[in-house]
């Protein structure tokens, strides 16, 4: 296949599904126009599953390689994950995801794994948040209060000196947080937009393999 | 053929900025805007200068998750992949060692095939793909804490991530800091912007991710529509302006106007 | 303070405030102890809008945390179930995170007391994982049956009786997603309350992403959790688990709170001493 076709097939295909999604969004085009719709996003869901099972090949491929190799320091966690791995997904396949097993051995090992992982997260963060606490200019001074204002109406000790904090903290994230978000969510929003019109016309072609674009 | 109800001012507002954006690539030949000192952008060269003198890897991310497949992480991706190329190349020359976190399976392609590109056009041989690429996992603190061995063990001097990110940004960060890297963290996700200012040295914003990409292609017809952006802000702005001051006098037109 | 003191505190600083950070969080397991707890506007927000819903309304609800997020979701969820259930509300169950149905079972096994007293099938159904994120959310909201065949279990969905009157997402009343992280909220208010104006609400850690979207297009938003959840359980009158963490709250509050305020002393110190 030239690369002229491999170009131009991977773009045309993405020109006529954005068209469609967008028609069949803003306009009614009947029976029709609701089947193609539906269609598509399905494709979609189902490529979603399908990259699922690129990530599980991928990590395989990766760590058999890392055993093959005997990365030095490496190779052992690797074995580990490969036979996590293939147990997981041995019990899943024999037994279901319904399963009592299933359940067992999730709750025995990935949950508190990440509860584990996000107890770590903490003991990471709370020193360096102790860190930028330090008032060094009037923005630091600004953001600091902000901070102590939006934590104490937002807790428990806020409601020990009645309604003042609450409605202090309130105000902070109804007002001046709501506003900033809106900004940020407009300008993300209007990017967002132009890639996507770049995208219909062929000139954002990052998601194409290099051989292709040129 | 008829708009669907309520969704007419959507529509105009996307054909509007649709027809911008055509306008503003047809006439890139002819006009380019002047886009600002991105720092983010501008200290890439330096981030990787760092790493030659000092000896040490050059660690890049487009962050994990959903990837190319998603509504709000797919152009950041995208971005992220440009700015990639970019890094790759100056690696390349610089005969750095580039190390790939990567958390988005749908990305693994293209990255290998932006790494091979980029070694191929500086003439350099291309590097072992799987000491390079590191697939991780799409969890979240999966893939946190296979990052964090990894600053530990290869302790890179640049650290660069662009793309979405959740709560795993100020881990990430940190434990990049801890091995003394210094870190570009550009992120279109409102969410942790707050976290990844506090903590990394330089960051991209918002649409700074989308524009750096642009600005980093340096193709006319891009960078062009990093006005397209503007304009859209500017017609936001004047929207608002003009919705206050109206309701400031008891008018709802322009709320009204919103949900047509 | 003395050179000597100086150096202990930069050499230890992490392990310092680690260590007394771990002792305000275990006072309150060793010396339990309740605060009080005054309604919220968010919390209000919820239990109104569930008392506005008709008897027998359907209701989504949506797993979308990991295993992490379980202890801060669990009292709110119970909640939940526990008000909707008092209107015999309908309850689609569904997860668009890889993790929701181990969620799911989890819940299914801490809140016997609200699970036992309803029948599966009749009462609530869980649909299991849909990959896909924001698509899969717009693929489930424009035909059900198309997206999905069977429920977690394996069960054809035609052979539910939830599922006999549900088969768009304009069927539902109301659609209530659980998530920290802001990962599908946007894509909710984008697919789901943009597009068919059905109520929506969040119970999230990061809901002040979300607060440009309330009350229009999302009606209630509850964080932070659990302090918030703790308050909703206050409101239908059955403390639970949200509650019982208040204390643990409030010392972590207490703690944040001394190292902002410690902080800035330390330095107005430092500013006026030189």
């Amino acid at each position: 296949m030239s690369t002229i076709l491999k170009r131009s097939v991977p773009l045309a295909i993405t020109f006529m599904t954005v068209i469609i999604l967008i028609l069949t969004f803003f306009f009614n085009l009947g029976p029709f126009g609701e089947t193609l719709d539906k269609t598509l996003i399905a494709f979609a869901t189902i490529l979603a599953s399908a990259a699922l099972g690129l990530g599980i090949i991928n990590t395989t491929k990766t760590h058999v390689i890392r055993i093959a190799k005997r990365e030095k320091g490496q190779w052992i966690y690797s074995v580990a994950l490969i036979a996590a791995l293939l147990f997981m997904v041995g019990v899943g396949l024999l037994y279901g995801a319904a399963s009592y097993e299933y359940s067992l051995l999730f709750d025995a090992t990935v949950g508190p794994f990440k509860a584990t992982l996000m107890a770590m997260f903490i003991v990471w963060v709370t020193p360096a948040f102790v860190r930028i606490t330090r008032i060094k200019n009037i923005n630091s001074m600004a953001l600091i209060t902000a901070m102590f204002l939006t934590v104490i109406g937002q807790s428990p000790i806020g409601t020990m000196f009645g309604p003042v904090f609450a409605n202090i903290s309130g105000w902070l994230n109804t007002v001046l947080n709501m506003g900033v978000q809106r900004g940020f969510k407009i300008t993300i929003a209007l990017g967002l937009i132009v890639m996507t019109v770049r995208i219909i016309l062929g000139k954002e072609r990052s998601y194409l393999r290099k051989e292709v674009t040129g | 053929m008829i708009i669907v109800e309520g969704r007419i001012i959507d529509f105009v507002v996307l054909l509007f900025i649709s027809i911008v954006t055509v306008y503003m690539m047809s006439i890139a030949d002819r006009w380019t805007p002047k886009i600002r000192k991105i720092a983010g952008i501008e200290v890439i060269p330096e981030l990787i200068g760092r790493a030659t003198e000092l000896g040490r890897p050059v660690h890049f991310s487009t962050g994990r998750g959903p990837g190319l497949s998603q509504t709000e992480t797919g152009p950041q991706v995208l971005a992220g992949l440009t700015v990639f190329s970019h890094v790759a190349r100056l690696c390349a020359r610089n005969g750095i060692k580039l190390i790939v976190s990567v958390g988005q399976p749908d990305t693994l392609p293209l990255l290998e095939e932006y790494i091979k590109e980029a070694y191929r056009l500086e003439n350099v041989p291309i590097p072992d793909i799987t000491d390079t690429l590191r697939y991780h996992s799409t969890e979240q603190f999966s893939y946190t804490s296979a990052v964090t061995g990894l600053m530990r063990r290869e302790r890179p001097a640049a650290n660069i991530f662009i793309g979405p990110t959740w709560a795993e940004a100020p881990q990430l960060i940190i434990s990049a800091a801890q091995v003394g890297a210094m870190q570009l963290f550009g992120t279109a996700r409102p969410a942790l912007l707050s976290w990844v200012s506090a903590f990394s040295d330089y960051t991209l914003i918002g649409e700074e991710v989308y524009a750096g990409g642009a600005v980093i292609s340096q193709d006319r017809d891009i960078l062009n529509t990093i006005a397209t952006q503007d304009v859209g802000k500017f017609l936001a702005i004047a929207i608002i302006l003009l919705g206050v001051i109206l309701a400031m006098f008891g008018s709802t037109l322009i709320k009204d106007l919103m949900v047509i | 303070m003395t050179g000597n003191q100086r150096g202990i505190w930069d050499k230890y600083r992490q392990y310092i405030i680690i260590g007394v950070m771990y002792l305000f969080y275990v006072y309150p397991i060793v010396q339990p102890f309740s605060t009080g707890i005054a309604i919220g506007e968010k919390a209000q927000n919820l239990y109104d809008l569930v008392e506005s819903l008709p008897d027998g309304a359907n209701i989504l609800m949506v797993y979308d945390y990991s295993a992490m997020a379980f202890p801060i979701m669990q009292g709110i969820q119970e909640a939940f179930l526990e008000h909707i259930w008092r209107k015999d509300g309908n309850v689609v169950m569904i997860s668009f995170s890889p993790d929701g149905p181990m969620m799911y079972k989890k819940l299914l096994g801490t809140y016997v007391q609200g699970f036992s007293k309803k029948e599966y099938g009749k009462d609530w159904v869980f649909l299991g994982y849909l990959p896909g994120g924001e698509t899969g959310l717009t693929s489930f909201m424009k035909d059900i049956r198309g997206t999905i065949s069977s429920d977690f279990e394996g069960d054809p969905i035609d052979t539910i009786p939830i599922m006999e009157n549900i088969n768009l997402g304009t069927d539902f009343d109301f659609v209530f997603d659980f998530e920290t992280g802001v990962t599908m909220a946007d894509g909710f208010v984008r697919q789901v309350a943009s597009v068919y104006g059905i109520k929506l609400a969040f119970a999230m850690s990061g809901g002040q992403m979300m607060e440009p979207y309330y009350p229009d297009l999302v009606q209630a938003l509850v964080y932070p959790l659990p302090g918030r959840a703790a308050e909703y359980e206050t409101l239908i009158g059955v403390p639970g688990n949200a509650t019982s963490q208040l204390a643990i709250i409030f010392v972590g509050n207490l703690f944040i709170l001394i190292v902002l305020l410690g902080g800035a002393i330390s330095q107005i110190y430092k500013r006026l001493s030189k």
